[in-house]
Formats: structure tokens, sequence, C-alpha cells
């Protein structure tokens, strides 16, 4: 997996309130808009462009009060998720 | 992540569905205007207020390649109701099993009594842009937008909440635009056609007088007259009624009162059932109220509209 800094998808339409995210992939307007509830809004605000997965995992973690290890896998199989719906843009090819 | 239909809010619906309106109109190369709703908001027109649809003015040409457009992404064209309409349809009601919005798009808007191609070249003309969901959306500017709203307010004139936001519009015209606002906000209305059927804002915000030939292109001010007036609604019922075929009158009045969806899907989700039961007390409280004033309201209607039945 690549540890380059994760990038929000362009073409997307956000809105963004106290509880939830909900974002519109605006190159495939047949697909439904995806919400992202609690802690799934919460990683969405941190992903900006400069961290990385690790820095995600680590931020993440200092939020909810517990180690890294602890939220690991449920953050990377969430960026997996975001990716895999076309949410964050591709990986830059080596 | 979860599915939309349980979780996606009708603020966020309808934010993101005026992004989709305007990116689905850029890809296709169509001419569309965002305006009212969260559009009104922003550009400082009305307070905030959570809207129930997407409104977008469409090129008149395009409106048909619009909706089947949106179909072709699973939103589904007609309005709920049948009605008797004293005045064209103005709008396509679009609905979509997953979104807890609806999109009307308009090919024109009542009250500017122009042709409607004309009108929407001057409202392009004068286009603006707001950020709704993060990106920027084509809209009607703010001089235009105020006549839109006004018209819309007028038209609904006996509403207490249209009363309310029009007077609204008025005391924020007033405050904050300039001569120079005024000014083009009248020669707005001279030539879109709406000096008569905007004249209580224009009125009540001091805009100069429009050009005394004004009123020569006034067609189709009849109807307006008829929609706008009170209790309209029930009189254009039983004038509709009484130009039906006997055969067919005890069908229409059960419509009347019982209005059958015209988009079948819709019936099927809580919101669909509860809107049909909370419109359908509307329509009864409605005509009660309006019984009394009946037989006067004819009269009046049989004078406007030249003894046609």
């Amino acid at each position: 997996m690549s540890h380059g800094p994760l990038v929000r998808h362009p073409e997307l339409a956000v809105v963004d309130t106290e509880d939830q995210v909900v974002l519109l992939r605006l190159e495939t307007l047949a697909a439904p808009p995806v919400v992202l509830d609690d802690s799934g809004a919460d990683i969405w605000r941190l992903i900006d462009g400069q961290r990385d997965l690790d820095e995600l995992v680590g931020d993440v973690a200092a939020c909810y009060g517990v180690g890294p290890t602890q939220v690991r896998e449920d953050v990377s199989s969430f960026v997996a998720g975001l990716r895999r719906n076309g949410l964050l843009a591709p990986e830059p090819q080596e | 992540m979860s599915a939309p239909e349980q979780a996606l809010r009708l603020r966020a619906g309808v934010e993101l569905g005026y992004a989709l309106v305007d990116r689905l109109a850029r890809d296709l190369g169509i001419r569309v205007l965002a305006m009212k709703g969260p559009v009104l908001q922003l550009q400082g027109l009305r307070g905030p207020h959570v809207s129930a649809d997407v409104d977008a003015l469409v090129d008149p040409e395009d409106l048909a390649r619009t909706v089947a457009a949106l179909e072709e992404l699973g939103w589904v064209a007609g309005g709920p109701y049948f009605w008797p309409l004293s005045m064209p349809h103005h709008s396509v009601t679009m609905h979509h099993p997953q979104w807890p919005c609806e999109i009307d798009l308009h090919h024109y808007f009542p009250g500017f009594l122009a042709p409607a191609q004309e009108v929407f070249e001057l409202l392009w003309d004068r286009r603006a842009s707001v950020v709704l969901a993060g990106r920027d959306v084509t809209c009607v500017d703010r001089i235009a937008h105020a006549a839109v709203a006004g018209l819309h307010y007028l038209r609904h004139e006996t509403d207490p909440r249209s009363v309310a936001n029009l007077h609204g519009l008025t005391d924020h015209v007033l405050g904050t635009w300039s001569a120079a606002d005024l000014a083009v906000l009248s020669e707005l209305a001279v030539a879109t056609g709406s000096s008569i059927t905007l004249a209580p804002l224009l009125t009540g915000v001091g805009a100069p007088a429009g050009a005394a030939g004004d009123a020569a292109r006034q067609v189709g001010l009849e109807g307006w007259r008829l929609r706008t007036r009170p209790h309209s609604s029930t009189v254009v019922w039983l004038i509709a009624l009484r130009r039906t075929p006997w055969r067919r009158r005890p069908l229409f009045l059960l419509h009347a009162v019982f209005p059958p969806f015209v988009t079948p899907d819709l019936r099927r989700t809580r919101r669909g059932r509860r809107a049909q039961v909370v419109d359908r007390l509307r329509r009864l409280g409605r005509a009660a109220r309006a019984l009394p004033a009946l037989p006067r309201d004819l009269r009046e209607l049989r004078r406007l509209i030249g003894g046609r039945r």
C-alpha cells in the first residue's frame, strides 16, 4: 500500500453538517450520494491532502484517545472503501 | 458509509441536488439557472430556511433533453397530482427513490409574461454563481432573483408565509439596495413583462415605474389574476368541472378530493404517503374555507374571463 498523502477526489460535491458528511460523485451522477456518519465523518474531515495513511491512523487514534494499533485496521479498511467508491483521488503511479 | 435512502437528510439532499443539476447541465451543454431555496438565502434575499426541493430554470428549448437526462439517472418525471390549471404547466417535478428532495425544472416562471425564451435569455445574460455543496452553481443573479421570489410570493399572496416572505424581501431591498439596483429591477420588470404582476413589490421598494407601453405585452395577465385571486383554486376547479362532459364529472370530482398519484412509485414511500394525506387535508380545508365566498368569486371570475365557460 502506498504511503503517499491521501487526497479527496476533486470531482465531488460535499455537504458537511455537524453530524454527517454527504458526498456526491460528479463524474458518476447516477450513483446515489454517500453518507458518512460519526467516525466516518471524523476520518473524512482529517483527509486533507497532506496526511498519509500512517498519519491519519495516528490522528484518528488521538481523536478517540486510543493507541494507533487499535484503530489501524478499521481506518485502513475505511480508506480502502473510500478509494473503491471513487471518493479519493487515484494513487499516483510510481 | 450508509444507504442514502435511510440517512440522507433534506438539507444535504437539496444542496447536492443543485450541484447535480448544475453538473448535468454543464456536461450536456444545457443552460440552466439555479433559483429559490438556498440560492435565495446565499444572496441575502431570504432568511434561513430548509427547502424541500431543487428549483432550476432551464433553457425552454432544452427542457425535454434535461428531463430525459435526469431520467437516465433514475429520476422519474411527473408532478404528483392531477391539476386543472388555469395557467399552463410551468415546471416538471422529478422524484428519485434514493433522494429526499424533488427537482423542479421550470421552463418559464409564472408572472413573467413576456415569451419564455425571451425571459430566459434576459436572465441568462445576467447570471451569477453561488457555492453549494462546495461547487460553483450557476444561478439567477440577485436582482432577477428578487423578481422571481416576488412573483412566487405574490402568486400565493393569501398564504401567510408568502406574505411574511414578501415583507422580508421588501425590507431587505429597502435596506440594502441602491437607487441603481432599483432602476435595474424596474427595467428588468418591463423587459420580462412583469411590471404589472410584480407591481406590489416594485411599489413597496420604490422602484421607478415601468414604461407606459408595458401593459400592451401583458399576454396572460388574466390568467395570472385568476390564479392569484383569493380562493381561486376552488373556483378554478369549479370552472374546470363545468367544462368537463357530464359522464366524466363523477371521476373528476373524485380526483378533486382524492387526487391520484401520477407517479405510482411515490405512493410506496413513507414520505409519499404522508405527503398525500397532508395534501388531501389541506385541499379539503381550503375548499371548506372557500365555500362561503364561492358565489361572489364565480361572478367576478366570469367577469374577468369575459363570460367564457
